[in-house]
């Protein structure tokens, strides 16, 4: 038999039988996600059906973007999401954690070869450990709450094959920023995008995990990636599967990719394809508050190369440098690496674990016309919670760089 | 799966939005209206929105439903009468919705655009057009088993409170 994909191979094991892309299967879920923005009036609906939750320990819930809550109104809402755990004898939380797709990465419950569905888009990080996991709305997880089981088109699958290594000053984010340049906002559409390749193997996790969280982005249902040793420590077992490309498989779309030749790349107002390297629109933007945090560029790789980048500096007069680290476990951690302080004492302000400026529903919004440099996922109209500012999308250490001088830089000018 | 089209097809073009079909401002607490969609599509459309009838079909070009997630979309098309939606795409999104909550729709696949006279019939099981005038085929793609189950049952919900009566 031709080789499969690896949605093919999950999908397949799951239903019990091999399956061909564009055929519909029903499967077991190995883990709902739902967060306190959604989670409530999908509980409602559910609650009405009178039914328990299927099995409620592979059930996660998170209180992660009214965090701390700015409003009276986000406060009850929190309450609500307590009171719904309670009330199903839900076992797994991370309340007041940081992004849900970070602490179900950190939580244990994940392995590869698992179908992990959540209603929130970004839920296809999970891919990064080896999990078909994509997002669902919230009428689909009520079905999922009362059974256990989705339906799915199996995708068809397009492979990015990775070699050669990163230089200094790029990292994921610009890979995935270069994908969105030539593919656009729907270049997968549907599709399960697949990275492997000796690249890829060569990333450490907290890289590898933007490269699934960011699927969505390119408009894919999952983002799948090659699992391996490092997998296996970052989830502290051995994977159940392994999964490699199989070259062979039906792939739609092949890009190769060799990671010596990137450089830092950024997407200007308001389409996270609006593509181009930094080095063209450098100089040319003033900036008034840096972003470095949410599920995609606030983890512990990500810390460290901005304070790298920002050693002997101060953030600039008029920039606002904000910080969110992805989860506590990783805010720990920066505590005894000294990232705190080292951030801190180029004038960065360290916040709560949480999705912080992101979705734009508390701590950080922008003015009229202010422009931001952010290492989070998405710049459309009003994404940050004003939808008179602008904000460009680069990685953690390019966000450092625009920090410290007020105007968007190429971090490899200061490295 | 055979679903009768006696009224006419409105055609309408590529990249129809959850926006045009269902503007975010007429989403009341309770839900999606059937009356949303014709004042969503009124913009657009405004022959359409006038003179819509229970039973007509719509027939679109690619990346039907595109834009947010909204399932509205799906709802008010379905409760507005319209028996199918017929297009060249679905946005992922509108596709997976529209099952879920019993809206019938195919994708087409043939080169000549399809008569708008009906009526036709329209077998998603075969993915067969049929003018019932002429007695021609146009082909669009089988709707998968699994699909024209759920569809039959009425969607997601009803599918549920079926399973858990049984129970
Ligand atoms: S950090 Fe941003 S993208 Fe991630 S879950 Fe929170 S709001 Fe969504």
């Amino acid at each position: 038999m031709a080789g499969q994909t690896f949605a093919q191979r999950i999908l397949g094991a799951k239903a019990g039988r091999p399956v061909r892309p564009g055929e519909v299967v029903d499967v077991p879920v190995d883990v709902a996600l739902t967060h306190e923005v959604l989670g409530p009036p999908t509980f409602a609906m559910f609650e009405e059906l009178g039914v328990p939750v299927w099995d409620p320990d592979k059930v996660f819930v998170t209180i992660d973007h009214f965090v701390p809550a700015a409003t009276a109104a986000q406060a009850n809402n929190n309450r609500v999401t307590e009171e719904i755990v309670r009330r199903h004898g839900i076992t797994h939380t991370a309340f007041y954690d940081g992004p849900s797709h970070q602490t179900l990465a950190e939580s244990g419950m994940v392995a590869p070869g698992m179908v992990v569905v959540g209603t929130d888009s970004h839920t296809c990080t999970a891919g990064a450990l080896g999990a078909f996991a994509t997002g669902i709305g919230s009428t689909e997880m009520v079905g999922v709450l009362a059974t256990g089981r989705i339906w799915f088109r199996v995708p068809e699958a397009g492979l990015v094959e990775l070699t050669g290594r990163l230089r200094p000053g790029t990292s994921a984010k610009d890979i995935v920023l270069h994908l969105l340049g030539g593919l656009g906002v729907a270049g997968c559409r549907y599709e399960s995008i697949e990275y492997g390749g000796p690249g890829l193997r060569e990333l450490p996790m907290d890289e590898r995990i933007v490269l699934a969280n960011m699927a969505v982005e390119l408009g894919a249902k999952v983002g799948l990636l090659e699992t391996d040793g490092r997998t296996a420590d970052f989830l502290s077992s051995a994977p159940r599967t392994e999964y490699r490309v199989e070259s062979d498989a039906p792939y739609i779309r092949r890009i190769a990719i060799d990671l010596s030749e990137l450089e830092p790349m950024c997407a200007k107002p308001h389409s996270v394809d609006n593509v181009a390297p930094v080095r063209e629109v450098a100089g040319k933007v003033p900036i008034h508050q840096a972003f470095i945090g949410s599920c995609t560029g606030g983890r512990l790789s990500d810390y460290r190369v901005a304070a790298d980048v920002l050693e002997g500096h101060r953030v600039h007069d008029g920039v606002r440098l904000i910080v969110t680290p992805a989860s506590k476990v990783v805010y720990r951690q920066m505590l005894l690496e000294g990232l705190v302080e080292r951030l801190s004492a180029a004038g960065a302000m360290v916040m709560a674990p949480s999705c912080g400026p992101c979705a734009g529903l508390q701590g950080g919004v922008l003015a009229d016309g202010e422009n931001v440099i952010s290492a989070s996922n998405r710049n459309f109209v009003g994404r940050m919670g004003n939808p008179g500012a602008n904000v460009y999308l680069a990685s953690p250490a390019t966000v450092a760089a625009s920090a410290v001088t007020g105007t968007i830089t190429d971090p490899r000018d200061m490295m | 799966m055979k679903i009768g089209i006696h009224g006419r097809c409105w055609v309408l073009g590529d990249n129809i939005d959850t926006d045009t079909l269902f503007p975010g401002r007429f989403m009341t607490l309770s839900g999606a209206t059937a009356e949303g969609a014709l004042r969503g599509l009124a913009a657009r459309y405004p022959e359409l929105a006038a003179r819509f009838q229970k039973g007509d079909a719509i027939v679109a070009g690619d990346n039907f439903g595109c834009g947010s997630s909204r399932e509205y979309a799906a709802t008010a098309i379905r409760d507005l009468g319209v028996p199918v939606v017929i297009a060249r795409s679905f946005a992922r999104i509108f596709y997976r919705n529209a099952f879920n909550v019993g809206l019938p729709i195919l994708e087409y696949t043939g080169e000549a655009p399809l008569p708008q006279d009906g009526p036709l019939e329209v077998d998603l099981a075969t993915g067969a057009i049929t003018h019932a005038a002429s007695g021609e085929v146009f082909a669009g793609t089988p709707v998968d088993p699994y699909l024209l189950e759920l569809l039959s049952e009425g969607g997601l919900l009803p599918r549920l409170r079926r399973q858990l009566n049984r129970r």
